[in-house]
């Protein structure tokens, strides 16, 4: 953001903590003749656990075909749980739809991937195919991957509503792909120093072409005030690993937050950082325990059964070794998907999602009874993208 | 009777409240006066929170119009009279089946339909592929097999036995013109096996002549892997393979189905090597019977490399589908079935020749 964007506003709101920060300002009591709306998650973890497990289930006996329908009725679950002012969100997203979404992007990335091999073996041949496949693989999916993100938001955004008004989300995938990839190859040459520049891109494109109803929202965030944060993460990320990365997504949420506006409304976020990171860390090795557990078990009743030779013992397979084997094998693996993905919400995605708006209230006031809508719910194949390259979490 | 809800009509963010008269039919309202009804035919519950207190409505003709209902008692009273509104809603289990067995359904069409053509494609691209290219598959190929068995690099180059083994390799050749024409070498290794590369090189391993009981057994295995040159299988099998891979990468969604993926990418990938294999053994008997050379030799290898008695049963049906080749047993059986030739393919004099070709050896 340039100073020029920072004009007309009012005195700023202190910071909530004493480090973060300089937030966008928001009115205490703006509007006048408007309501206040109260930020309110009312879902308990036994309700959470309970549709987990019954995904879970649902996943393994149609080998991950489900993953769709559960991933839609985990943000219906989510969605249907927050409410603003006492009425809560609505999610229209199907599973249909996603499910459509995957097999047409799935197909046309399928056929791109395999036509590019084949053109990439016709130029630099079989000895250097390997490598230039790399060098192609690599930028090709880190495009695809911050494409799927856009499309992912876009996707939840227009099937949300609140009080039967639904959210829109302006812009398309072109004028998005042009506004990032700049701060992409930036963040490739600078071997990620420049992260923040993408950041502030993403959020920006989504938030100030957001709309609830008639109301848009608006967005003031600005590189320079995340990128001193990103360099100490940056420095850090050789010892802290993923932890600094966990770090870094709860202090751009809170960043998020506090610089997005709808009317004369804004959002005041106490999120830590730190608990993003304990989250992250707690959430993981239960998640890791879970999954490691059931490896171990697994593993432990083929030995133990002698399906599997124990390191040193002579022998060879024979045939009813082998299917002794190669049943429990299968067994794991097709539950060892849908356990880990639903460990990973449970554990990890979903008590970070709890957090952001236990933490979060709206500040300010307007007169809600004058938003109207604008256009109809969305309808349609779903994004796609994102379950082709295995992005899962909510 | 009637109880408290809020409605929203879908135009503003204005709350309502109204007093919502429930019936078979379905549910009767005032809006500013104006009387409403939502038949239950088309109402649609679309969530259901707070462990089942809390229920939010719409109905087909107003789609963006909702209806909340909290009252403990009107939620008990649409569960008495309207209870299929519950029994269809978003997310319900009934439902969800439902969708799931349409969506199961969709997938295994898609991919049965991908499988079926994966072949016909597969071929009118190797033929696509020139030869030249095909040669440089199998150059790397072998460079590969070399890291893992550097005896690959050498050959057995005995006057006799190269003499008998061309005489051999010429004769099954006889009357084809193949391009890429075949290139059989043996390597000095124990291995009871051979290989055709793409581009045409043909490997025997010395521990598959020292094994064979007849020059016929050979015979069968050279024409086998000259059949593989002549389907250019080598080829096929790297445009297939990649093309599974690209295949069961992308229909895993998310990460719930990586794994899944992975297994039926090998089973389709053993599933096409094992036809394949079928169509090359095929290959074989014709050359032999045309040559009216006999397969008794081949029959007797796949007879000997059959199970013995304890691998019969359900393991041996489940293990057929993880391996690469069809079964020794329907091998030997097909072969027998087809073959007519009669005579043999060397006299002994030509055949210690051949078992002796590793007597010099050099690199190649």
């Amino acid at each position: 953001m340039n100073e020029d964007d920072r004009r007309g506003w009012p005195e700023p709101v202190p910071p909530q903590e004493p480090s973060a920060p300089q937030v966008a300002p928001v009115e205490a009591d703006g509007g006048g003749t408007g309501n206040s709306l109260e930020l309110k998650f009312s879902a308990t973890r036994t309700q959470f656990r309970k549709l987990v497990l019954r995904q879970m289930l649902m996943m393994v006996a149609t080998f991950g075909v489900y993953w769709f329908w559960a991933r839609t009725n985990v943000r219906r679950f989510i969605w249907g749980h927050l409410s603003q002012g006492g009425s809560r969100l609505e999610y229209s997203g199907r599973g249909m739809e996603l499910f459509l979404g995957f097999l047409i992007v799935g197909v046309a990335l399928a056929l791109a991937f395999w036509i590019i091999q084949f053109a990439i073996l016709a130029i630099a041949g079989p000895q250097f195919a390997p490598f230039a496949w790399l060098l192609t693989l690599y930028p090709l999916l880190g495009i695809l991957g911050v494409i799927a993100i856009y499309r992912r938001h876009r996707y939840m955004i227009r099937r949300t509503s609140w009080r039967g008004i639904h959210c829109s989300l302006s812009g398309s995938t072109g004028g998005y792909l042009g506004r990032i990839i700049v701060p992409l190859l930036a963040t490739v040459v600078t071997l990620g120093l420049a992260l923040p520049w993408v950041t502030i891109t993403i959020q920006r494109y989504l938030v100030s072409n957001m709309s609830l109803g008639s109301e848009r929202f608006t967005y003031h965030g600005w590189v320079g005030d995340i990128f001193g944060r990103w360099v100490l993460c940056w420095l850090l990320m050789p010892l802290t690993g993923g932890l600094a990365l966990a770090w870094w997504r709860g202090f751009t949420t809170q960043y998020m937050l506090r610089q997005t506006r709808l009317g004369s409304l804004g959002f005041s976020s106490d999120i830590r950082p730190i608990r993003f990171v304990s989250i992250y860390f707690f959430g993981g090795l239960f998640a890791g325990l879970i999954v490691y557990g059931i490896f171990f078990v697994i593993f432990s009743i083929m030995f133990a059964g002698g399906s599997l030779p124990m390191p040193g013992q002579e022998g060879a397979f024979d045939v009813g070794q082998l299917v002794l084997f190669a049943i429990p094998y299968m067994l794991f693996m097709v539950i060892i998907g849908p356990i880990s993905y639903s460990a990973y919400l449970y554990f990890v995605e979903y008590p970070t999602v709890e957090y952001v708006f236990e933490t979060t209230t709206i500040v300010g006031s307007m007169d809600i009874e004058n938003i109207v809508q604008v256009a109809d719910a969305d309808r349609g194949a779903g994004s796609g993208l994102d379950a082709v390259l295995g992005m899962d979490g909510i | 009777m009637s109880f408290p809800a809020i409605y929203l009509d879908g135009v503003s963010a204005r709350e309502q409240a109204v007093e919502i008269g429930i019936s078979h039919a379905g549910l009767t309202f005032q809006v500013a006066g104006m009387p409403c009804f939502w038949s239950a035919d088309e109402l649609e519950l679309i969530d259901l929170t707070d462990g089942g207190t809390r229920l939010r409505l719409r109905h087909a003709s107003m789609p963006n119009a909702r209806l909340l209902v909290t009252e403990d008692g009107a939620v008990a009273r649409l569960h008495e009279t309207l209870p299929q509104v519950f029994g269809n809603r978003r997310g319900g289990i009934r439902r969800d089946l439902k969708r799931l067995a349409i969506g199961t359904a969709g997938v295994c069409v898609g991919v049965l339909v991908i499988l079926t053509a994966l072949p016909l494609l597969v071929g009118v691209l190797a033929s696509l592929v020139p030869v030249s290219t095909e040669r440089e598959f199998g150059r790397e190929a072998e460079r590969s097999i070399a890291l893992i068995l550097p005896e690959v690099r050498r050959s057995c180059v005995s006057p006799e036995g190269l003499e008998v083994l061309q005489r051999m390799t010429d004769d099954l050749l006889a009357g084809l013109d193949l391009d890429p024409k075949p290139h059989v070498r043996v390597v000095p290794d124990g291995l009871v096996n051979a290989f055709a590369l793409p581009g045409g090189q043909i490997i025997l391993f010395e521990g598959l002549i020292r094994n064979a009981q007849s020059p016929e057994e050979i015979a069968g295995v050279l024409a086998h892997e000259i059949g593989h040159v002549a389907y250019r299988h080598g080829v096929e099998q790297v445009i297939r393979d990649s093309a599974l891979a690209a295949i069961f990468s992308i229909i895993a969604p998310g990460n719930v189905g990586g794994t899944g993926g992975q297994l039926a990418e090998f089973l389709a990938s053993q599933s096409y090597g094992r036809d394949a294999e079928r169509q090359a053994d095929r290959f074989a008997v014709e050359r032999l019977n045309a040559l009216d050379i006999r397969a008794d030799g081949m029959i007797a290898f796949f007879d000997r490399t059959a199970g013995d008695p304890g691998r019969d049963g359900w393991g041996v049906g489940l293990l057929s589908y993880l391996q690469s080749h069809p079964g020794a047993e329907d091998r030997a059986a097909d072969i027998r079935a087809r073959a007519t030739g009669t005579r043999p393919i060397l006299d002994a004099r030509e055949w210690t020749a051949l078992r002796r070709i590793c007597r010099k050896v050099e690199e190649s």
